[in-house]
């Protein structure tokens, strides 16, 4: 556990912005409640902004690597497709 | 069981990597969701019965849930009448036809129209409207949950009602409409209230309408073919899409975020050094997912 909470406490202004960016995310998501495109778009956006997070994140500890991207990139992809078809089954 | 262990925890067989929270099995579990979901689209079109938008309301249970709110307040019940219920079904249908969600059409059709047209001959009249709900329960508490619903819900002057719930597709989505429609007909006794209670404090009901000069109707006695119709288009599905899918995104987020947390503590724990992503950002991630998909709102009035 202690590598874990050395890496919150070195990234920890990282975290803040990741948690930033899923928040909106999450309140915007409910802001556009009776707006299926909007509620679309805020979820990709905060798909999106996530796969950038993780691209950025990775830059700057200096470990940026293409598998790390495609595993951002395919957590992303699953949780958009999640969302995309609830928005459209509700 | 070593499968299972490569499957879900860093391990030395798996390169300290599940293999479920791979790139490959990410993209996989993308793919496997969106090919379950086509099916269930097309099992949709096959057998709407089995597996429908349609929700589990009926007219009858918004009748009774609407008298039931009334009960409390000491207000007599209000009688189903069936030019009412065809004229909600009319209602319904316009809606469909000109693919609108509001009281007025967009040719300026207003509700009251609806009542005339089947014969019902009112002194006051209201209408409340809702939309993508699949339990008649969640409907009565948004109604009672926004005062001018509530208004036409609890009001006095109201002695008879129509509901009508029908199955279409509006603006593009698949939906289930419920229209209620209150009204008195013209020349009718006001109701008497049940004593010991008070009446609740008068309001201008936002859909009532003034007093029309006209014959008093027969309504009570017609019984009209809307009624049938109304109910023919209901259909009670046994399993709803919506949950089908909801409980498979509770299932497979969980696993992924149990997967990354056995990662997270395992992979500190052994400070296993590796080129990965970071299982806490992924969890996060994840976590909003599991949260926008279960507190997804369901519904709307009007």
């Amino acid at each position: 556990m202690k590598d874990l909470i050395s890496d919150i406490k070195a990234n920890f202004s990282h975290y803040l912005v990741l948690l930033f960016i899923l928040g909106s995310g999450l309140v915007a998501f409910f802001y556009f409640q009776r707006f299926p495109q909007a509620q679309i778009v805020s979820a990709f956006l905060t798909a999106s902004f996530y796969v950038f997070w993780g691209i950025v994140h990775h830059y700057l500890e200096g470990d940026l690597h293409l598998r790390i991207i495609l595993e951002y990139l395919g957590v992303a992809l699953l949780g958009f497709l999640i969302l995309l078809t609830l928005v459209n089954r509700v | 069981m070593s499968a299972l262990i490569r499957l879900f925890l860093p391990h030395h067989g798996n390169n300290y990597k599940a293999n479920l929270i791979r790139s490959f099995s990410l993209f996989l579990l993308s793919f496997l969701f969106v090919c379950l979901q086509l099916s269930l689209n097309l099992f949709l079109l096959a057998k709407p019965a089995v597996l429908g938008f349609s929700a589990n309301i009926s007219p009858e249970r918004i009748i009774e849930l609407t008298n039931g709110e009334r009960s409390k307040l000491g207000l007599g019940s209000l009688k189903e009448n069936s030019l009412l219920s065809e004229a909600a079904r009319q209602k319904a249908a316009d809606m469909f036809a000109f693919n609108y969600w509001a009281h007025v059409s967009p040719s300026g059709r207003t509700p009251w129209a609806f009542f005339t047209d089947v014969g019902y001959k009112y002194q006051y009249a209201g209408e409340n409207l809702a939309r993508d709900f699949r339990e008649p329960e969640p409907i009565i508490r948004a109604w009672m949950n926004s005062a001018s619903h509530k208004e036409n819900m609890i009001n006095p002057k109201y002695q008879e009602i129509g509901v009508a719930v029908v199955d279409g597709s509006l603006e593009g989505v698949e939906t289930t409409l419920v229209v209620q429609l209150f009204g008195t007909p013209y020349g009718a006794v006001p109701l008497a209230q049940e004593p010991g209670k008070p009446l609740p404090a008068e309001k201008p009901a936002v859909v009532e309408v003034p007093e029309i000069p006209g014959i008093e109707t027969e309504s009570d006695q017609v019984i009209s073919p809307g009624e049938v119709a109304n109910k023919e288009t209901r259909r009670l599905p046994l399993v709803s899409p919506l949950d089908l899918t909801k409980a498979l995104v509770v299932f497979v987020v969980g696993v992924l975020i149990g997967a990354f947390a056995m990662d997270l503590i395992l992979v500190s724990h052994q400070h296993t050094p590796r080129l990965s992503s970071r299982s806490l950002a992924q969890m996060m991630f994840l976590i909003f997912v599991l949260l926008a998909s279960l507190l997804l709102k369901q519904g709307a009035i009007l």
